[in-house]
Parts: structure tokens; C-alpha cells; sequence
């Protein structure tokens, strides 16, 4: 899947809370990535789940008629990848199934509703590849910062490595539901506003060290429109800012009304009442740390995106960064003490079926990494006790946050982990009954794989160097270096290939 | 210091009046060929239309009285200045016609015969034209005693008000007859020698008796009545508002009398009846003793025959770029290109949208029509482009004034081919004139762009001063894309990374430029601005260019029409000169220059630093980055700033000075841009004569 081909094009739908948004690329068969269109309709779903819990029926009408308009800007381009997702006021409406039922009814999208944990992944991909050579990331400590309508996500770097990030419940639209314009005059507005965001900062304070920052990323419009409006020129790139010179600037703008923000900056009037509520949480977050320097990009999770959709449809992968959610993965197996030398021995052997099969199985770069997650973590559920440790493992797992892994792709990774050790998973299976027939049928190639990579390594003394799968016309046989004495593994073996022989039609046998 | 919009501001409405005083000058002027004079008497007599159903109306609405509050009296005080003015230039236009042209045009041969002066033969000769070809168009109307049962008077067409004497009872009665538009004013005589006509109101006047049967006309009385046309359309009411439109042109009806001019020797029993009607608000009754409705006179300037009354001919000169057998697509993939019009063909624009329509690889086609016309081959390339599948937007703007009915026509006729028609967005009038073709080329997807600053007309690309420039960048690309996605409601404008978009955030980018012209300045190396433009009235422009006037910046404005600001005053602007140049051409382009500390800027588009163009309308300036091109805007400008023949420059007291060669050669710009696209075209010619171009085998066939 590596060969040169046509640019293609793709499309990156973000359902936001306050907005929906479009972007339509085209991608060079190395990869680069040139945007032909960006659309943004602004759409408060936020106001209804943050204030009700769910997404009303008018406005999801509303949802769908920008999305009608979507498709006809798709209409001219033979769009050949469509990937659409929401963030967090969908996560959080209660009737969340109906609202992507409807969409997937009417226009076929799939929305896959993404977690905050893959949400700062895709803005740490869209900041990377953006900020590129010109702002190492790598050196001191940034602090990525985005504002959106109903969270705020802070992802905090240290030698180029996520190691800390928070969700907070804050953003131009929560802050405006929660202190409305109606709580009082402007100026108390104003204060219980700011009071607000220095509370829900401070709840997180000990989580994230703020005051180790030494340069703030900061990402999303309002922030955007501030250092647009520094210049008369429009830099393209990845823009600084003296942290006193934003400061400065909110201090001139927060009591301004809407209206006259509107007039004065040229501003449509949703984005002018988003405006100041936005620039309140970049300003405290910036007082509190140490940056002086604040660094906007024009990345955005839509970028994020189209970077990993760049790298499936160029089949190119993207080194580190793709690798995230493998760290990620290992330092939670880390935290949960799991025999790391026998996780990366299964990880070793499974991934070198994985490869040598590609013809049999067929399966892309993102399964792949799900498989190497699976194989780092499937015993992670010893760390409760060694009985039922797959029956564990799922529940740990369900409960922390993979880097890089889409919501669906936990789920699968999650029920992976569940049925690692025997039997076959079945529609009464909690985790895996909730999956799609796709995710299913991908979920048992998995499992297949990884008892295969797992048996090899049955006592756990990592003394297979390497296995060889011969495939001939009835069967697959393996061949294991050194040729060290595996009796367990042999004993333990049709037991554990079974699954494999029935997922993919061919029986496989130790040599 | 304090600003106050009395001392540092010229009012709008007197500059206007200013401006056309300066067409009227062209109209004076001997040195201009006789029937072009004409043409010039005949604009200002259309402009006053316009300026009268418009800004006069506007003006004498802020002058009454609210409820039962005095009328304000600095409005009352202004509208008297502006109808004092306003009298003084129709007569001095009377005069023009009176005293100067129609004694010239009979030097030449060329005349307009009064009744009196008709010969037996000519007489019967009209009566025959008369009934076999006017009275068919004519509708004779009772005037009743009730004004109730009164027939309506039609908005700025010439009329006869005619007293009748019953033949039956001896009762007096009045009558109404609408001269259609439509109908020719001038009509010709046989004469001998020369040309002759008579005007088609008096041959109507003549033959009133076969209108009017069973009367006996006693008086006649022709006027013409101009009502106050600021009427909105409620714009919320989306659907069918096609129809509301239509129906808002078919009898624009609404608004006050706001002018009567009334033919000075009319009865004055007659004119007396006229007021009481038609009610002109005060000052408004205008008596003409030249004919009424001089802007019919184009039809004089345009008579066959008699070139040597008018300019010589000047061909528009192709573009070399684009003046190739090869696909536009192809050599504006190797560089933009600037088109400068009218010295430049139109032509390459209408083939741009050609070769769009029948590209199998053209994936979409935008464009943004204002006053389109309804044969264009630019309607038809994109009726074709539908018809051939591709996706096919046209944003028709049906709000622009006086000139819809020719964009409801085209609008009808593109939806029926399969063109999704935007008809622009509330609120907002879609002044920008912008084209996108979405083509897959072998290699990428481009998007090939024209942006102007002049409509997508080829009559008037003959006449305007406009200037065109064709890329595929895509900077400019994306953010057309944005723009049109914007104006079909599919997106909300944001992110622009080239053009300057209004109502968005053209202002104050506009105004930042200027900040940063004077934030940069210093004695030794002063900012320079230099901007050329239609109408300068946004009062934060105008403050922010005294503010660097102020700092040393140099200014130099070039401003065809309204100028509010006041250049050379000493502590305010003695930094800023302004010039307006009045010619041939039309000038339309915008231009906006500036020095950047030495890295020049320079921005085209639709908007003027007007209020109504920065902030209600949506607008696109764009700049230009070619190096190259860059420069050619550069010596444009400089021709604009030495012109010495047509130029006119505005002083601190609000009067214009026309320019003199004096010592110097005399320079006219116009005359010297056209010239250089003659000499570019030859050029380019000689050019490829000289290349060596080995015939290739597909040159054979």
C-alpha cells in the first residue's frame, strides 16, 4: 500500500459545541497535505447539553441542514476518505446514540464521537507538524492550551512527551451558560466569570504542574483573531506573542460588549460573544504559568486529523508520533507493574505474525497498533489478581485513557484484552456485544494474533528470538529461533490456534 | 485633537455635487469633440437622477420635523446649501445646452428644429410618423377632479399635462400622456442637408387633438417628476423575493416628489395644477428652459455618422500574456496575470469562463454577477458549464440599484440551466466581483481565480478604468473559496489569509495599514500612501490618514467622485493631496498603495473607503504579489498622480483646480496607459515574430 499514487482527497468534519466545521484536503502520495476547503457554521449544541443535558430536536435539525450544506462543497470533489467527529458536547448529551443514528440515516456520516484523551492527541499531532522545526517542542516544558466552546484542553510537554493533560470544563460557551449575561452588570459579569475560571483551574492545579510552563500553545480562533488583529499582515504560519502583550490585550477588551466587539473587529456575532469568555481562560491559565512567550498555531483537531489521514492514505507512517499510543500504553502498563519483558516479547511476536500474514489478514496500520497496545497491556489485570486477570484487564483498561486511540478503537483494544485467553467472545459479551459487526470481526483478527504471539512466550522467558511463518497451501506452519525446547508452548498450543483457525480458515501448527 | 465632523469634514452631498460639476466642466470644455460634450451633458443630467431619487430624498427626510419636535436645523440648513448648489448646476447645465452646445451642433450641421421652424412637408411628414408609429404607443389618461381616481405618475419619464376644452359641454378637463421611454426622443427630419430631427415630445404636443378626441387641447404643460427611491425590501421575507423585487421596479411609486421639473413656458395655470398634485417637497420645482431629461441626449452623442465629433477610435489592445492559442489555464499556471481595462481586451476573462464550461477536468465554476448582462457570453459559459455537470454557483446580486431588472432576467434564466443561484445575503449587498474555476490538473487540484475590480460586463469594460488579475495561488484561492462558501450560507466567514473580506475584516485591516504607514515613518524616511478610489467618506479612514498626514506620511489620493476629506490644511493634512481625474474613461479601479518601509503593498478591489462599503456590503480586495506586476501598478499610479491634462485637484476649501501643463509637457493618463498597452501589444507581437518555434507535428494537422 506504499506505492505512488494520485492525490487524493479527504474530508475532516468536527462537530463542536459551538460549531460545526469542514475541512476538505487533498494528500500528496508523500503525504503533504494542502487544504482546499474550510467551512464553519456556527452551531451552539454546547448551549443545549451544557444547560439541559441533550441535544434538542431543533437544533439537531439545525445539525443536519449544515451538514446537507457540507455535502454539496463535498459534491465537486471525488472525496475518497470522509471522517467526521465530535467532541465534547456530544460526548456528554444524553441522547447522544439518536443524534448519530440520524446523522448516519440522513447523510451516512459516522460520527465517531472522540474522548478528551484523543482529542489532545490530534491537537499535539496538528501542533507537531505545524510548529515543526521552528519551535521545538522538545526542549523546556509547553503547555498546549485549546479553549473550545465546552472544554478546555491542557496537554503539558516534557522533552517533546505528553506528561501531563487535563480536561477542563470550561470554555466560551460553558462559562456563558453557567455566569449568563443576565447574572448582573457587566462588571460582575465579568468578575464571576473570572472568578469561575480561576476555581476550575485551581481544581486542577496539583494535576498539572502550571507554574513549571515555560511557553504557552496556544491554540483555537479567538486566540487567533487576537494576534490577527496584531498585525496588518497575515503570517500563514505558527505566530509568538508577547504573553504581556495578550495580557494587555484582554485587559482592553473584557469589558467590551459583544456588539462592540462585533463592530469594532469585524466580527460575526457568535463569535463575538465567544470571544472574551475564550480570551478569560487563556489569560488566567498564562498568568499562572511562567511563559512569557505564547505561541499560536493554526492547528486545530481538524489537522490533527488530516495528519493521520494523511499517513493511512500514504501509507507512510509518521515515526514517533504514530508511536503514541504505544508509550502510552507502555507507561500504563508501567503503573499497573506489569512483567514488561514478557509484554514486549508477545508485542515482538505477535507484530511479526501480524506482518508475515499481511496477505491472510489484510489489515492496515491502525489495527496494527491496536494489536501491539493489545500485547502490551493483555495481562495488565494481574496487577488485581493473576484469577480472571483478563476479566481485570478490561476494567482497568476501561477506566484510564490510551493516547492516540480513537473512542471505538478503546473499545476494540478493551475487549481484545478481555478475550485474550480463551474461548470466543460471543454477542452476550458485555464489551464486545456493544461493538459493530466490523469492529467484532477486526476484534477476533486480533485475538487470533495475539494468543498466537502469547503461547509463544507461554513461560514468559522471552527465549523465542524469532518465529517464521511458512504458508503453504493447506496450513501455516511455525517455525521458532533458537530451536529451544517448547514443550508448554506445544502442549498449550491447539488450544490457543484455535481461534485463529476459525477467524481465518487455515489450521497453524508449531513445527 | 478634537475632531468635529463640521470643520474637518467636507459634506458628501456637496462633494457630489462637486463631482459632477467636473463632468459638467468636460461638457464645457471646447477642447472636447463636440459630441462627446453632448455625452458628458447627458451623465450629468443621468447622475442627477440617480443623486436625486437618492441622496436628495435622504437628505430632505433628515430635514423633517420628528413628530411634533422643530425640524432640526442643521439638516434644514444643510438640505438648503445642497438645493442651492443643486439649482445653480442645472442651470449652468441649462446653459451649457442653451448657450453653447446646441449652437456648435448646428455649426455642424446638426439640429434640432422647434415646432416653428417646421416646414409644411416636415409638418405632415411627423403627423404620419405620428399616427402610424407613436399614437399605438401612447395612452391618453384623464386627470379627474378627484385625486383619489388619478391616474399614477410614472416615475422619472417625460409627461404632457394638457388642458381640454370639452367640444360637447365647453367644460375644461384635464389629460395625462406618459411619453415612454422606449419611444425615440430625437425624430429625424428630411433635410437636405445635414441632420435634423424634432424632439418626439413636441410631435406628440403637435398632434395632441387625435389623442384627446371630442376635446380641444387649450395648453400643454411637459414635466417630469423624480420621486424618492430609498425604499427597502424587506429582506427577511426570503422567499419570493424575486417578486417583491420585480414588483418594487414596476412601480417604484412609494417614495415623495422630490424633484418636478417642469418646462419653463408652460401655462402657469398648468403649473400651478402640477404642484398641487404632485406635491414637490420645497425647492423642489425645477422650470427647464432646455428640453427635460437631457440624459436621453446620449442618444444624440451616439448618432451614425459624425466620428469627427467624437473621440478617435482606440481599440482595447490584447493582453500578450493571454493573446495565445494556448489554454488560459496554462499560462496563468506560469504566473499571474493583470488585465487593465478598457485599454485591454475583456475578452480573456469571457474565455476563461469558456474554457471552464466545456474542461472535463474543471470540477466547479463561482462567480459573483452585478449588473450582469442578459447576453453575455460569460451567462452563457456558465449556463453551458451546468448543463456539462459541473457544479455551477452564481451569487446574482438583485439589490443593485436602478439596474435590476436586467439581473432578475439572468437570474431566471441561469436557475433554468441547472445554475445554483444565490440572490446575495440580507442585509448585505455582494459588491465584490470575483470568479473561481475548481480544475484537477494532472498533478494537484488548482483553483484559478479572477478577481476585478469592475463587474463582468463587456459593454462597460469598453468605458470603465478596471483592472483584472488571474492566478491560481492558493492563498487567494482558498480564501475565494471561503468567500463563496460564505455567500451560499454553507460557512461563516472566518480565516481569511490574503484578501481583505467585508463587512469582515477589511476596515480595520484597511485601517491598520494606515497605522503601520504611520507608526513607520520617520523625517528621514517618511510612510507613503498612495490610494486611488471612487468616494472617500468613512470618517475612522479619513481620521486615521490626517493622523498620519500628521506623522510625516505622504498621501496621495486619487478620488473620482465624493471626497470628504480636507487635504493641505496646515496641523491637520498638509501631507495629503488629492486629485480626481475626469476623462474619457471612466475611472473605477481601486487601488490601494503602500510603502511598508520600502516593501510596497499594493491591494485592488471593489471597495471604496466608504461606510457603505466597508461595513454593509461584502466586498474583496486582494493584493498583488507578482513583483512584476506590482511594478505595473506602480506606473499606473505614477501616471494617475502626474496627469496634468484631465486631473482636477481638490483644495482646502472644498474647490477643485483643474491642473494646467503649464511649463511642462502636457500628460493625460489615460491617454498615456492606453498608449502603453498599444506599445506592450506591439511588443509582444514584434516578439513572437522574432521567436524561432520549430513546427511540431500536432501544428500539421
Amino acid at each position: 500500500m506504499t506505492e505512488l499514487r494520485p492525490p487524493q482527497i479527504v474530508a475532516v468534519i468536527d462537530i463542536g459545541s459551538s460549531a460545526v466545521r469542514l475541512v476538505v484536503a487533498e494528500i500528496d502520495a508523500d503525504g503533504g497535505i494542502r487544504e482546499l476547503e474550510q467551512l464553519e457554521q456556527p452551531l451552539e449544541l454546547g448551549r443545549d447539553v451544557f444547560s439541559r443535558g441533550r441535544v434538542r430536536r431543533k437544533t439537531l435539525a439545525k445539525l443536519i441542514s449544515v451538514l446537507a450544506d457540507f455535502r454539496r462543497v463535498l459534491e465537486p470533489y471525488d472525496v475518497q476518505r470522509v471522517r467526521a467527529v465530535a467532541t465534547s458536547a456530544l460526548r456528554e448529551a444524553s441522547n447522544r446514540e439518536v443524534v448519530l443514528d440520524q446523522l448516519h440515516l440522513r447523510h451516512g456520516f459516522d460520527v465517531e464521537v472522540i474522548g478528551p484523551a484523543f482529542e489532545k492527541h490530534l491537537l499535539f499531532l496538528g501542533v507537531r507538524d505545524e510548529l515543526g522545526e521552528d519551535f521545538d517542542l522538545r526542549g523546556g516544558s509547553p503547555l498546549i492550551v485549546e479553549v473550545g466552546g465546552g472544554s478546555t484542553e491542557l496537554t503539558l510537554l516534557r522533552d517533546g512527551a505528553i506528561t501531563a493533560s487535563q480536561t477542563l470544563p470550561l470554555g466560551s460557551l460553558r462559562l456563558r451558560e453557567i455566569v449568563p449575561d443576565s447574572a448582573g452588570s457587566p462588571t460582575e459579569v465579568l468578575r464571576l466569570r473570572r472568578r469561575h475560571v480561576r476555581q476550575a483551574v485551581s481544581r486542577v492545579a496539583n494535576a498539572i504542574p502550571l507554574e513549571q510552563v515555560d511557553l504557552m500553545v496556544a491554540v483555537g480562533s479567538e486566540v487567533r483573531t487576537v494576534v490577527d488583529l496584531q498585525l496588518p499582515d497575515r503570517p500563514t504560519g505558527p505566530r509568538v506573542i508577547a504573553a504581556s502583550e495578550l495580557t494587555a490585550f484582554v485587559k482592553d477588551v473584557r469589558g467590551k460588549s459583544p456588539d462592540r466587539i462585533a463592530r469594532k473587529l469585524g466580527m460575526p456575532w457568535p463569535k463575538a460573544e465567544a470571544f472574551v469568555p475564550a480570551l478569560l481562560v487563556y489569560d488566567y491559565l498564562l498568568r499562572r504559568t511562567g511563559a512569557e512567550r505564547v505561541v499560536v498555531p493554526m492547528a486545530s483537531v481538524r489537522t490533527g486529523i488530516l495528519r493521520e489521514l494523511a499517513a493511512e492514505v500514504s501509507g507512510l507512517g509518521q515515526g514517533e508520533l504514530a508511536r503514541l499510543p504505544t508509550t502510552s500504553a507502555l507507561h500504563l502498563g508501567r503503573r499497573f507493574q506489569f512483567d514488561e519483558q514478557h509484554a514486549r516479547q508477545v508485542t515482538r511476536l505477535s507484530l511479526s505474525l501480524f506482518d508475515q500474514l499481511q496477505e491472510l489478514h489484510g489489515l492496515g496500520v491502525r489495527p496494527r497498533l491496536l494489536l501491539e497496545c493489545a500485547a502490551i497491556l493483555h495481562d495488565i489485570g494481574t496487577f488485581i489478581h493473576h484469577k480472571d486477570h483478563d476479566r481485570h484487564g478490561e476494567y482497568l483498561l476501561q477506566a484510564s485513557e490510551i493516547f492516540g486511540l480513537g473512542r471505538r478503537e478503546h473499545a476494540v483494544l478493551c475487549a481484545v484484552v478481555r478475550h485474550h485467553r480463551t474461548g470466543v467472545p460471543g454477542a452476550g459479551d458485555p464489551g464486545f456485544g456493544a461493538l459493530s459487526r466490523e469492529e467484532r470481526l477486526l476484534t477476533l483478527q486480533l485475538i487470533g494474533l495475539l494468543r498466537l504471539g502469547d503461547v509463544l512466550d507461554r513461560r514468559a522467558q522471552a527465549a523465542v528470538e524469532q518465529v517464521v511463518a511458512e504458508r503453504g497451501r493447506k496450513r501455516i506452519r511455525l517455525r521458532v529461533q533458537p530451536a529451544v525446547d517448547l514443550y508448554y508452548e506445544r502442549a498449550a498450543f491447539p488450544d490457543k490456534a484455535a481461534l485463529f483457525e476459525d477467524i481465518f480458515g487455515i489450521p497453524v501448527e508449531l513445527a | 485633537m478634537g475632531f468635529k465632523t463640521k470643520d474637518h469634514l467636507f459634506d458628501r452631498e456637496l462633494s457630489w455635487l462637486a463631482f459632477n460639476q467636473r463632468v459638467l466642466e468636460e461638457a464645457q470644455d471646447p477642447r472636447n469633440p463636440l459630441l462627446e460634450r453632448v455625452r458628458f451633458l447627458a451623465i450629468t443630467d443621468s447622475n442627477l437622477d440617480e443623486f436625486c431619487m437618492v441622496r436628495l430624498d435622504r437628505a430632505q427626510r433628515e430635514s423633517l420635523p420628528d413628530g411634533d419636535a422643530p425640524a432640526p436645523s442643521k439638516a434644514v440648513a444643510r438640505l438648503e446649501a445642497i438645493q442651492s448648489q443643486l439649482h445653480d448646476q442645472v442651470d449652468a447645465q441649462a446653459a451649457a445646452w442653451r448657450d453653447e452646445l446646441a449652437g456648435a451642433l448646428a455649426e455642424h450641421g446638426i439640429h434640432i428644429l422647434p415646432p416653428a421652424e417646421w416646414s409644411e412637408d416636415q409638418r405632415s411628414e411627423l403627423a404620419e410618423r405620428f399616427h402610424d408609429q407613436l399614437a399605438p404607443l401612447l395612452t391618453p389618461l384623464a386627470v379627474p377632479e378627484a385625486v383619489v381616481e388619478r391616474p399614477r405618475v410614472q416615475h422619472a419619464t417625460n409627461a404632457l399635462l394638457v388642458s381640454l376644452r370639452s367640444e360637447d359641454d365647453g367644460a375644461l378637463r384635464f389629460g395625462l400622456v406618459h411619453i415612454p421611454g422606449n419611444l425615440p426622443r430625437f425624430i429625424p427630419l428630411s433635410t437636405p442637408d445635414g441632420w435634423c430631427c424634432a424632439l418626439v415630445e413636441e410631435v406628440i404636443r403637435a398632434q395632441l387633438g387625435a389623442l384627446f378626441e371630442g376635446h380641444r387641447p387649450e395648453g400643454t404643460a411637459l414635466f417630469r417628476l423624480t420621486r424618492g427611491a430609498d425604499v427597502a425590501v424587506d429582506e427577511e421575507l426570503e422567499a419570493g423575493f424575486l417578486d417583491a423585487m420585480h414588483e418594487m421596479l414596476l412601480d417604484r411609486n412609494e417614495g415623495r416628489t422630490v424633484r418636478l421639473e417642469v418646462q419653463s413656458g408652460a401655462p402657469e395655470s398648468l403649473r400651478e395644477h402640477l404642484v398641487s398634485w404632485l406635491k414637490p417637497v420645497d425647492g423642489g420645482l425645477y422650470l427647464r428652459d432646455v428640453p427635460i431629461g437631457l440624459k436621453a441626449f446620449f442618444g444624440m452623442a451616439d448618432l451614425p455618422g459624425y466620428d469627427e465629433l467624437r473621440y478617435g477610435s482606440q481599440p482595447q489592445q490584447p493582453v500578450p500574456e493571454l493573446n495565445t492559442t494556448e489554454s488560459v489555464f496554462d499560462v496563468v499556471r506560469r504566473g499571474d496575470v493583470l488585465l487593465i481595462h478598457p485599454y485591454q481586451e475583456f475578452a480573456p476573462v469571457s474565455r476563461f469562463l469558456r474554457e471552464a464550461a466545456d474542461d472535463p477536468n474543471v470540477l466547479a465554476i463561482k462567480q459573483t454577477m452585478y449588473r450582469g448582462t442578459s447576453d453575455s457570453p460569460i451567462a452563457g459559459a456558465l449556463e453551458r458549464a451546468a448543463l456539462n455537470g459541473k457544479q455551477v454557483t452564481a451569487l446574482v446580486e438583485v439589490k443593485a440599484r436602478f439596474d435590476e431588472s436586467n439581473n432578475i432576467h439572468w437570474a431566471r434564466r441561469l436557475e433554468r440551466a441547472g445554475v445554483q443561484v444565490i440572490y446575495g445575503i440580507a442585509n448585505l449587498k455582494t459588491h465584490c466581483k470575483t470568479a473561481m474555476v475548481v480544475r484537477r490538473d494532472p498533478d494537484r487540484i488548482r483553483r484559478y481565480v479572477h478577481l476585478g475590480t469592475g463587474n463582468y460586463n463587456e459593454k462597460t469594460a469598453r468605458i470603465y478604468s478596471d483592472i483584472g488579475l488571474m492566478s491560481c495561488d492558493d492563498g487567494l484561492g482558498s480564501d475565494l473559496s471561503a468567500v463563496f462558501n460564505a455567500l451560499s450560507g454553507w460557512s461563516s466567514p472566518s480565516g481569511w489569509r490574503k484578501l481583505l473580506v467585508g463587512p469582515t475584516d477589511l476596515k480595520p485591516r484597511i485601517l491598520a495599514f494606515i497605522q503601520r504607514e504611520t507608526q513607520k515613518s520617520t523625517p528621514d524616511n517618511p510612510g507613503r500612501i498612495r490610494a486611488k478610489m471612487n468616494a472617500l467618506i468613512d470618517k475612522d479612514v479619513i481620521k486615521a490618514l490626517y493622523k498620519a498626514s500628521r506623522a510625516g506620511v505622504r498621501v496621495e489620493l486619487n478620488v473620482r467622485g465624493i471626497c470628504c476629506l480636507k487635504p493641505g490644511i496646515p496641523g491637520l493634512s498638509e501631507n495629503i493631496r488629492v486629485v480626481s481625474i475626469i476623462g474619457r474613461y471612466l475611472e473605477h479601479a481601486r487601488i490601494f498603495w503602500f510603502d511598508n518601509g520600502g516593501r510596497p503593498q499594493v491591494y485592488l478591489g471593489s471597495a471604496d473607503w466608504m461606510v457603505r462599503n466597508l461595513e454593509r456590503r461584502v466586498e474583496v480586495v486582494f493584493p498583488v504579489e507578482d513583483k512584476g506586476l506590482r511594478g505595473e501598478l506602480d506606473t499606473i499610479l505614477d501616471a494617475y498622480f502626474s496627469d496634468n491634462v484631465q486631473a482636477r485637484e481638490l483644495q482646502p476649501d472644498g474647490s477643485w483646480v483643474r491642473l494646467q501643463p503649464g511649463d511642462d509637457a502636457p500628460f493625460s493618463s489615460q491617454a498615456r496607459l492606453y498608449q502603453r498597452a498599444v506599445t506592450r501589444a506591439r511588443e509582444a507581437e514584434e516578439r513572437r515574430a522574432r521567436e524561432f518555434r520549430p513546427r511540431k507535428a500536432a501544428d500539421e494537422a
